[in-house]
């Protein structure tokens, strides 16, 4: 898309245009915004996505269901976990199986160790993004731990494809558990670190504070989920307004805002670890013997029919809407992904930010561009 | 319309209802659904269903609003007056089905590059060309 000036502002200065992206740093993966500018600050800000659009959709129509969950790890490639928890649960929807309660323990446990990851690498890129490059060592030392748990569960690092249908691909050992344990013991004294490093920095804070204050109304129109919406006061968290699986059984807090500047945006983030670590280790104490994978057919056949589910994922409402025709592979999968409609509101978040809070905007969205795209 | 006709948190609407439908849904606050989450469509052959996800902060409701349009001439009022999330959500359903939102302020291909794929990828009459000469990518 070409950009061309767009005329004078009223005070008499000319508006241009400014192209960022697909390839800048701070696009955290290949997203290209147009950006209009009046001097410094920001007239209109046009997202152009679709550079890493793969068809997931299409190829789902030509896969099983078992088949699909590989291709749920590739969306938001940071929450893996989240992702296939939220399509495993659509099609155990659909199908109605009994997942075997030590399975849904495993799973909470893994869903929310993966909330913090995925935390904490925003935490890390918000930091560089804004310039302070020492901060990222530190989150993604500390993410490195939650990913070789994964790799001691699943045997990867990133695509985990660990939650199947019926319960979770195999058990987690007793080492599993005590590595666990140590990360959390671990956890407060990380946090520490980071408030000292990064959120108590007086120019981090100076930069986010007050920056970008969008209308709530505004934010509920645009669709915007997750952290987003509730830094802006909102206590939208679908774990709690539907809980799925298990979460019914856990006690915590939802963080939630009253500005809605990016610096609650951002808190957000650095709260929900708190609490997300708070679950795991109910999950721990609570978490029964037993078996792992339900009893389920070796071909998945659905009823004809269709199904919702969606999942409160690091980034927002993840919902799957499959249509079956009564065959082994889903007649229609649409997914519903936060990042995609979170990044429709660039353009009313950057309206009225100097040109160097984009970045900061951007980072505090937390688009994770596999997801945007599908 | 009217709450019968929701019963079962699905509500069947026509294409020259539609938008008025919808608007009801939004400003009457008997029902109060201030959001849209989602829009998406379903090749059904001679027709596309496309489906409208409805929720509502207030009481945590949910509803689907389905209209049926022919696939001949797929095309339906734009709902992003009503709702800002329909700017990113209408422009992929259009870049994936060719159908056209008419008065939607910037319909511009989204996930297609900027000419458009040159087919419509999730329609049921575009087939996935597979590796081994077999459809449907496999």
């Amino acid at each position: 898309m070409k950009l061309e000036p767009k005329g004078i502002t009223p005070s008499g200065t000319e508006l241009y245009c400014l192209n960022m992206g697909p390839q800048h740093p701070s696009t955290h993966g290949v997203l290209r915004v147009m950006l209009e500018l009046d001097g410094e600050t920001v007239v209109q800000a046009t997202p152009v996505l679709g550079y890493l659009h793969r068809g997931i959709e299409k190829l789902a129509e030509a896969r099983t269901y078992p088949q699909f969950i590989p291709y749920t790890d590739r969306l938001d490639y940071v929450s893996s976990m989240c992702n296939n928890l939220a399509y495993c649960q659509s099609v155990e929807k659909l199908v109605g199986v009994e997942v075997p309660e030590r399975a849904e323990y495993i799973r909470v446990m893994m869903a929310e160790l993966n909330r913090i990851a995925s935390h904490m690498l925003f935490i890390g890129a918000t930091a560089l993004d804004l310039g302070g490059m020492t901060g990222m060592m530190y989150t993604f030392r500390d993410r490195e731990y939650i990913l070789d748990l994964f790799n001691l569960a699943s045997g990867s690092r990133l695509t985990y494809s660990y939650v199947r249908i019926g319960g979770v691909m195999n058990d987690i050992s007793v080492e599993f558990i005590d590595l666990l344990r140590k990360f959390l013991a671990d956890l407060p004294g990380m946090m520490t670190e980071y408030d000292n490093l990064i959120n108590g920095n007086e120019i981090f804070q100076a930069r986010l504070k007050g920056v970008a204050i969008v209308p709530v109304e505004r934010l509920v129109s645009l669709g915007v989920t997750g952290p987003v919406l509730r830094a802006a006061g909102l206590r939208d968290d679908l774990r709690v307004k539907k809980p799925y699986g298990i979460y019914n059984r856990f006690q915590f807090e939802i963080p939630t805002g009253t500005v809605g500047d990016n610096w609650e945006r951002y808190m957000m983030r650095v709260l929900e670890i708190k609490e997300s670590a708070n679950i795991i280790a109910q999950a721990l104490d609570g978490l029964p013997e037993g078996p792992v994978m339900a009893k389920i057919p070796k071909v998945i056949k659905p009823p004809v029919g269709e199904v919702y589910h969606a999942n409160e994922t690091p980034r927002g409402e993840l919902g799957f809407y499959i249509v079956s025709d009564g065959t082994t592979k889903p007649y229609r999968l649409h997914i519903r992904r936060p990042t995609f409609y979170n990044l429709g509101s660039i353009n009313t978040l950057c309206q009225g930010v100097k040109i160097a809070d984009v970045a900061a905007v951007l980072a505090v969205l937390d688009p994770c561009m596999g997801e945007a795209d599908a | 319309m009217n709450e019968e006709m929701m019963a079962n948190g699905e509500l069947i609407s026509t294409p020259a209802t539609i938008k008025q439908d919808l608007r009801e849904l939004r400003d009457n606050p008997d029902y109060g659904f201030d959001r849209l989450l989602d829009v998406t469509a379903v090749d059904r052959g001679e027709i596309f269903e496309i489906v409208y996800r409805l929720n509502s902060l207030k009481t945590g409701r949910d509803l689907v609003v389905k209209v049926n349009i022919s696939a001949a001439s797929p095309k339906l009022p734009s709902m992003a007056d009503l709702w800002e999330a329909m700017l990113f959500g209408e422009r992929e359903v259009q870049d994936m089905f060719g159908i056209v939102f008419e008065g939607h302020p910037d319909p511009r291909p989204l996930l297609a590059p900027e000419e458009g794929f040159g087919f419509f990828p999730l329609r049921k009459s575009y087939v996935l060309p597979g590796r081994s000469g077999q459809p449907n990518g496999r």
